[in-house]
């Protein structure tokens, strides 16, 4: 596992929890008010590709960096900050990944355990933007 | 052979009991997002993950049989109610590993 240790941004998005490296975000920011300097970086509209099904407003945009490139992705809830330690982490392979959904990078067991544990999803910042790359409009991005 | 059957509404499914590693009552199971269509979501069973297959149209769901397998994830069906039944294998035919149903379906 990469990220031993590793302090997250915790994040929810059609009631599913989410974790990000902290080391890859960049900003956090009130979706409602833009994002003023990065105002054409290509946005991830995560809540949609969680399930949500109803278009409106969320409430915060994460400002990440991945190497040279700055993209968004809209959230609905921060949770806070979160230090995942490896015996937290479970692999994910397939049948649950799929060429789609390849920036789920692990599951983390955030408190309880066995059939009533809360689980997340630990992201990878370059499989997100990478999902921008490959399914640019589908579902539809911008804040 | 002894199964553990599953009614969805439409359709019977048998889970073989040997093969039955827990039923567990009212799983708190995490969607997958953009996963496949027939996958419910997650769980975790003894720190390894439960990917519950949905078999059938019926969504809601009050226990989970977790279906033996080796490797770090293990196969796992929702259902509303589950009973017992002692069925001839000649009659059923494989969805999954420990998972069957009725030929004539």
């Amino acid at each position: 596992m990469d990220y031993i240790g590793e302090c997250c941004l915790a994040f929810t998005a059609n009631n599913i929890n989410f974790l990000i490296p902290v080391s890859g975000v960049k900003r956090v920011c009130d979706a409602r008010q833009g994002t003023a300097a990065e105002e054409d970086m290509r946005v991830l509209n995560f809540p949609v590709i969680a399930g949500r099904t109803e278009e409106r407003q969320w409430d915060y945009i994460l400002i990440l960096e991945t190497g040279r490139t700055v993209f968004g992705l809209l959230a609905e809830e921060i949770l806070g900050l979160r230090v995942l330690k490896e015996e937290e982490l479970l692999s994910l392979h397939p049948p649950v990944l799929n060429e789609r959904n390849q920036y789920l990078q692990a599951v983390a067991k955030l408190r309880g355990d066995d059939g009533i544990a809360v689980l997340g999803y630990l992201l990878n910042p370059e499989q997100l933007y990478q999902r921008i790359i490959n399914y640019s409009g589908s579902p539809p991005g911008g804040a | 052979m002894d199964y553990i059957t599953v009614n969805t509404g439409t359709r019977i499914f048998y889970i073989e009991k040997k093969m039955t590693e827990a039923i567990v009552r009212d799983p708190e199971i995490l969607t997958v997002p953009e996963g496949e269509e027939n996958l419910l979501g997650l769980s975790v069973y003894h720190g390894r993950l439960v990917v519950y297959h949905q078999l059938g149209d019926k969504k809601s769901y009050s226990c989970g049989i977790i279906i033996k397998a080796g490797g770090e994830m293990l196969p796992g069906i929702p259902a509303d109610t589950v009973g017992e039944e002692e069925a001839d294998p000649s009659c059923l035919t494989m969805l999954m590993e420990g998972v069957w149903g009725k030929k004539s379906d």
